[in-house]
């Protein structure tokens, strides 16, 4: 899996907070699909019995899944596709890319996917000699600019009109104007040409059926339509935990999983693909090949985590989270950010690389609220704060500070004199007519780094009470 | 990203590497299966059921939701469907007799300067005389999608509440038609219009059975749109930017 940051949690976030644009777009996101979903929810009446449907579905197919792969498996091989399983990243890139090789493809047309981010499917591409092209505009965006996708559901939302008439304009070698229409229009213009000369299409897969082997791409764009009938290979890549049992199960499915992504009714393409083309079709893939990944889910099947697995990658957790919204995704640096990323980076993982991101949470419980699966996202990072601590260990100096810290609260008498040397301290060192310490030495330093501290009160609340709660 | 690029020289596309997984074989994809699943298994504590589970989730929202048309206030299916497709960025029209599907064709013509139009060979459309009219109206038809500048295909089903049209792509019925020409017109017949969702999930289901699924079902609710920059809508990204659905009355409705 993507480990590849460099910077600790820390700095990225430095790094987030030092952008103003950025801060500004994800409130403006936030504030956007709020509106948006609040509208379509309502209209549905009964959103709570959706969503708990959806999440017992989920939930049974996991308590299920080998059986239900099994099906999967069968059906797509009845039909004439390729099934791979691949336990890791490595097996998984290794399949698409030796693929890849005897079909002599020199391009590769994707529509997005998160599981091919998180294999590092573009870069074993690269390495092989294979150009992956991302097609979805945000992904596009973001691929010309070597960047990484910030937002599952809107990868390039962390840059501005300006930034992407840039962006084109040192490609194309013409001026553009920061104008919406214009750079979708020149993004359609040098994409088309390539759906048709790509050798291989890729796409991810929002739901698998197994009672029929069907693969469901839920879109806008239209480019993961393109991506599955022009070239002559199409791969899917999936994570295990995709599947639903029946074709029914989509009902609810599709009525959560617009509403809740991108606060839409529904889309305007749903793709159900069922086997390679059919004898007597002109269009369609000659060859379907479903490469069904691991790659660390199965460390959650036996974990406490398990409903994690549920997730159906709508990012509507990404869109409530407070502290998203401010720090931005490219700051939690994996391939899933948000909520459901502080579980998913570290149980995909380890906990040692992401031990951070469970606690860049407030616990407001946004995310369970708004989650379409019910997964109880807060709840689990907490857990998972203690899992780190028991696993990871918590450092000799948080140990020895909470020590003190226990000794002294524990003793009254203690407790007393600290609190009054406090303040006498504070005052000696910035004054008496100082009120909100702007700057402080030692270890309070990386309070005043981002805010003011306040001076401790000139009496405490102990003291006061002597005084003036006994006139009472 | 260092694991992912182990063991790429690895040959033929079903080996697998060393890397960090215990994989039994190389060579044979069915043992690679077999050692997933038995991980599944492993993790779940139980050997991998051999019949399927007897006891599936409830999919009782539907019924609790409630007669859609009594809840939206819409006069019935069609309407609702005609309102929610508009709302969706699509245009939709009921047509009771060959002249209002004549003056969506003219009015197109005259607005997107149509030149050559493609259409399914398919008996529902071909009942209606389409390809003579297009021809009278000076519209080319073609069979190549990439010179065409509007697609036509019936749909099997209209669903009101979602505003969606179910496409089933199949010889002779490509799936390029209602995807490469910017111009895309749908025609469903009045009677294939169902309330809900579920009812073409359940086709979908029981015709699978049959082996008759597609191998691809489109189910388009609107033009192809982004908001990828800075969350303002674009229509037309990859796909139609017009589409135009024709809901067929009883009176155009033969055999």
């Amino acid at each position: 899996l993507s480990n590849e940051h460099t910077n600790t949690f820390y700095d990225r976030v430095e790094e987030s907070l030092a952008d103003p644009n950025k801060r500004k777009t994800m409130g403006r996101v936030q504030d956007l699909f709020k509106a948006k979903k609040q509208v379509v929810f309502e209209e549905l009446g009964n959103i709570d019995d959706w969503k708990h449907e959806a999440a017992e579905i989920k939930q049974h197919t996991i308590e299920w899944l080998d059986t239900y792969l099994s099906e999967f498996a069968d059906k797509v091989e009845g039909l004439g596709g390729h099934v791979y399983f691949a336990l890791n990243a490595a097996e998984a890139t290794d399949y698409v890319v030796n693929l890849a090789r005897a079909k002599q493809v020199k391009t590769v047309v994707k529509s997005k996917s998160m599981v091919t981010e998180e294999i590092g499917l573009n870069e074993a591409l690269e390495q092989a000699g294979v150009e992956p092209i991302e097609t979805d505009l945000g992904e596009y965006i973001v691929q010309l600019a070597h960047e990484k996708p910030s937002h599952i559901i809107a990868p390039a939302l962390h840059k501005t009109k300006q930034d992407i008439a840039d962006l084109f304009s040192s490609i194309s070698g013409q001026t553009m104007q920061p104008d919406t229409h214009e750079l979708a229009e020149y993004a359609r213009r040098k994409l088309r040409p390539r759906f048709f000369a790509a050798e291989m299409g890729i796409s991810g897969c929002n739901f698998g059926v197994a009672e029929t082997g069907t693969i469901v791409l839920v879109t806008n764009e239209g480019n993961a339509r393109l991506t599955t009938t022009f070239p002559k290979t199409h791969v899917v890549v999936m994570g295990m935990e995709r599947l639903v049992p029946r074709m029914r199960d989509l009902d609810a499915m599709l009525q959560v999983l617009p509403r809740s992504a991108t606060g839409q009714r529904t889309i305007s393409y749903i793709t159900a693909i069922t086997g390679p083309r059919r004898p007597g079709e002109v269009d369609g893939p000659e060859e379907l090949h479903v490469v069904i990944v691991d790659n660390g889910r199965s460390n959650l099947l036996e974990s406490e985590y398990d409903e994690a697995l549920r997730c159906i990658r709508c990012g509507n957790c990404y869109n409530v989270c407070p502290v998203n919204r401010n720090i931005g995704g490219h700051a939690y640096g994996g391939v899933y950010a948000g909520p459901i990323g502080s579980i998913l980076m570290p149980m995909l993982t380890d906990l040692d690389s992401w031990k951070e991101l469970p606690s860049a949470c407030t616990l407001c419980g946004a995310c369970t609220e708004a989650c379409p699966v019910e997964i109880p996202l807060h709840h689990y990072l907490l857990k998972l704060r203690r899992d780190i601590v028991d696993e990871v260990g918590s450092g000799f100096a948080e140990r020895s500070v909470f020590k003190f810290y226990g000794k002294v609260t524990g003793n009254p008498k203690l407790y007393d004199k600290s609190v009054k040397m406090a303040g006498k301290i504070a005052r000696t060192i910035f004054g008496k007519k100082t009120t909100r310490i702007k700057k402080a030495p030692g270890a309070f330093g990386k309070w005043t780094e981002s805010r003011d501290l306040p001076m401790p009160a000139t009496q405490s609340f102990r003291e006061w009470w002597e005084k003036e709660g006994s006139k009472e | 990203m260092s694991a992912a690029m182990q063991g790429m020289d690895s040959a033929g596309p079903n080996a697998s590497t060393n890397g960090n997984a215990k994989t039994s074989s190389n060579t044979s994809p069915n043992a690679n299966r077999e050692a997933f699943l038995k991980r599944i298994a492993d993790k779940l504590g139980r050997p991998t059921p051999r019949v399927a589970p007897s006891i599936l989730p409830s999919t009782s929202a539907r019924a609790l939701q409630g007669d859609i048309v009594i809840r939206t206030g819409a006069k019935n299916c069609i309407d609702l469907l005609i309102s929610r497709f508009q709302s969706q960025g699509g245009k939709a029209v009921y047509a009771n007799s060959m002249d209002v599907i004549l003056d969506v064709l003219k009015e197109t013509k005259e607005k997107h300067n149509l030149q050559q139009a493609i259409l399914w060979d398919d008996a529902r459309i071909a009942s209606l005389g389409l390809s003579d009219e297009l021809n009278r109206l000076d519209i080319s038809v073609t069979s190549d999608p990439m010179s065409a500048d509007m697609g036509i295909t019936f749909a099997e089903w209209g669903v009101a509440e979602t505003g969606t049209f179910a496409i089933y792509n199949r010889p002779n019925k490509p799936r390029s038609v209602s995807l490469v020409p910017n111009i895309y017109i749908i025609l469903v017949r009045e009677t294939s219009v169902v309330p809900t969702m579920n009812y073409v999930l359940d086709d979908m289901s029981k015709i699978a059975d049959a082996d008759g699924l597609p191998s691809c079902v489109n189910l388009i609710a609107g033009p192809s749109s982004t908001a990828d920059i800075e969350l303002e809508l674009v229509i037309g990204v990859h796909g139609p930017a017009y589409v135009t659905a024709i809901i067929l009355g009883k009176d155009l409705l033969q055999g």
